[in-house]
């Protein structure tokens, strides 16, 4: 686990020193201990706007505005030469290959009737790919591969073939209509997504509630009912469960024991929390007590869970000292020698 | 002596936070040089985590019968009434039983939702189980929630169960990208992500982390959507983010779903388990050492283990300690 190159070396360094850095503040604040935080906090949003940027803005606007831009000035010749020479290709290689296939088959091949609608489809599904990039021959000649690989368009008779891909041309653009809507939504979300850096500028602040107000609305509006079926519907249902639990042998104890005590839990402390009204009778403080030991050991067990989650973050740290640093350095010049 | 009792008692005050750090420091560097693993039986939550990977193989199968059984009974109703409602249905079920034979083992989904500050307790099990998987020659596609920083992170666990180093042995060899695995990387607003997963896998993702087509992948002839996912593992540092998952993978969709939390936060995930929403719950580094004791993975978390024992015997130790003390001055107070 160890480093392998001398860079490996440098940043398992860099690491030991900035986890001493971090402890170091354990004995009391110093320059070094206020060095690692302002780096941790640095680094962390530094790489989360690259890691947004390359995972959300540039593919899901920059490069499909790109490629759309370019299909809408590709030359039209070019592509449907490219798309003419593929199809051409498959046709002939299926030729063949129906040609070098058993009598059965081939009258098989033969009776399967020649589908124009379902050929538009492949067409239209192998070059109106949002990301295919049409003044790439290439990619043009993968896509219509691909996709009539996967069909099971007849392409037996070249000539009904190419007369199919002729009346195709006659309909075909480069960029389909529904692409330019779909610029359009992309430039709404974009102007929207622009709305929230006016809140920089305190005189047009109040534009930034569009996209709030959209973020949220939609937010609200597709978890809310997936919430309540979840979070309160199926854990209202997981709470009716039998007092009483049988099993072959009788009645089952432990399981009985269980049930009776979330039972009572959850009652109790949902009464705990209702205060509505005055608890001072005997029978409503018993119950509000209960409630309490229920929270308090709802609560130990989170405090014993927090520290064990805690440990397990030095342990994580002082194996990576141990292991990576201490010993990983040790045998890379160790191995280096 | 009296002299030696204030002298230790000054010297104690001054100094008792600095020497508690040490002594916690020295417990949990004693620990770590006992590389023996540490006998542990395996608890009913861990035990569902682990059987959804065990299991999946053997459920996909089933799957793929059913949908077989499924396609003779609408191809029998065809031959008596044709409609086009019926050509439609039996279209779907051929294109979903042809996704189904692709990946023949099943496909199992690792939502790794974490980064540095919580890999020493998740960084282990989502090991494990992408491993676990792995060994049982189950495809994996692996994705990142909320969190930014999980994408460098979970780059480095996946090459290293696909990879891997010397020191880390592989029984299932070398693992391929595009064919036997996919990382998908981060995207932003991960609940609609999810959602989107539900009508299409690639209209969700259309590239891989580093930027190559999923569509070209062989992986992902056999994935249209969710429904193609046998099941999902979600490890996750955030109190909250395991919700979407189960909101849309199991009350949306029914995908059986695991989750792997930090302890600081698994204390609120057991009414899901309790409710069987969740098939099988790992918590924190306690749940990782079970998960890779059981799998027979190499033992990071369960070499901790000793660690947190030593620390745990030593915190219990300060609690009583602190108590005694508090009880002393309570009845001089008294």
């Amino acid at each position: 686990m160890g480093p392998d190159t001398f860079i490996d070396l440098i940043g398992v360094w860099i690491a030991a020193l900035l986890t001493l850095g971090v402890y170091s503040s354990l004995i009391k604040d110093t320059f070094i201990s206020k060095l690692t935080e302002a780096v941790f906090v640095g680094v962390s949003f530094g790489m989360s706007i690259v890691f947004t940027y390359y995972n959300g803005i540039k593919p899901k606007i920059e490069e499909p505005l790109v490629r759309y831009y370019q299909n809408l000035h590709v030359d039209y010749a070019t592509v449907t030469n490219a798309v003419t020479l593929t199809v051409e290709k498959i046709a002939d290689a299926k030729t063949l290959s129906a040609e070098s296939a058993t009598e059965e088959l081939t009258d098989e091949i033969a009776s399967r009737s020649f589908d124009t609608n379902r050929f538009f489809a492949v067409l239209d599904s192998a070059l109106y790919k949002q990301t295919l990039k049409l003044q790439s021959t290439n990619d043009v000649a993968v896509s219509l591969q691909s996709a009539f690989a996967s069909s099971e368009v007849n392409l037996v008779n070249k000539a009904t073939v190419m007369g199919a891909l002729n009346e195709y041309f006659t309909t075909y653009k480069t960029v389909p209509t529904s692409r330019h809507f779909w610029v359009l939504y992309i430039f709404f979300s974009v102007i929207l997504g622009l709305m929230f850096i006016t809140r920089f500028f305190p005189k047009h602040a109040w534009l930034s509630r569009f996209p709030m107000a959209y973020t949220i609305g939609i937010g609200v509006g597709m978890g809310t009912p997936l919430s309540f079926q979840s979070q309160i519907m199926q854990q209202v249902q997981a709470s009716f469960i039998p007092m009483l639990v049988r099993n072959p042998n009788g009645i089952d104890w432990i399981a009985t024991a269980g049930n009776l005590s979330l039972v009572i839990g959850t009652l109790t402390v949902l009464y705990y929390f209702f205060f509505s009204f005055k608890k001072e009778d005997a029978a409503s403080r018993g119950a509000t007590k209960v409630g309490i030991a229920y929270l308090m050991i709802g609560f130990g067990a989170s405090f014993a869970f927090t520290i064990m989650a805690r440990v397990s973050l030095l342990i994580g740290r002082i194996n990576f000292l141990q292991d990576e640093w201490i010993q990983g350095t040790y045998e890379f010049f160790k191995y280096l020698n | 002596m009296k002299l030696f009792l204030s002298r230790f008692t000054s010297f104690w005050k001054n100094r008792y936070r600095a020497i508690i750090y040490i002594l916690t420091f020295a417990f949990v560097w004693l620990a770590l040089i006992n590389k023996k693993p540490l006998d542990l039986s395996v608890s009913d939550a861990t035990q569902g985590a682990l059987d959804l990977v065990e299991k999946m193989p053997e459920n996909h199968r089933k799957k793929i019968q059913e949908q077989e059984e499924l396609l003779a009974k609408l191809q029998k109703e065809e031959s008596v009434q044709s409609s086009a409602e019926l050509a439609s249905q039996i279209d779907e079920a051929k294109a979903y039983l042809e996704r189904l034979k692709i990946n023949s083992n099943g496909v199992f989904l690792v939502c790794i939702d974490f980064d540095a500050g919580s890999d020493a307790e998740l960084g282990p099990m989502a090991y494990a189980s992408i491993r676990h998987a792995f060994s049982l020659g189950i495809k994996v596609l692996i994705n990142n929630g909320y969190t930014v920083m999980a994408q460098p992170l979970s780059q480095m666990i996946v090459d290293s169960a696909a990879l891997g180093g010397a020191t880390m042995p592989r029984p299932y060899g070398f693992k391929q990208a595009g064919s036997d695995f996919v990382f998908f990387g981060f995207r932003p607003n991960a609940f609609q992500v999810y959602l989107q997963m539900g009508e299409s896998v690639l209209s969700a993702y259309e590239t891989d982390y580093s930027g190559k087509p999923l569509a070209d992948m062989p992986i992902m002839k056999g994935i249209k959507d969710i429904r193609d996912i046998d099941g999902i593992a979600a490890y996750s540092c955030n109190v909250g983010t395991p919700e979407s998952w189960i909101n849309v993978a199991n009350t949306k969709f029914n995908i059986p779903l695991v989750v792997g939390m930090t302890a600081v936060s698994v204390s609120d995930y057991f009414p899901y388990l309790q409710s069987g929403q969740l098939i099988g719950l790992i918590t924190g580094l306690r749940g990782a050492a079970e998960y890779e004791t059981a799998v027979g993975a190499p033992p990071v978390a369960n070499r901790r283990m000793w660690a947190q024992l030593y620390t745990h015997a030593f915190a219990i130790g300060l609690i009583v300690v602190g108590n005694i003390e508090y009880f002393i001055k309570g009845k001089r107070a008294a």
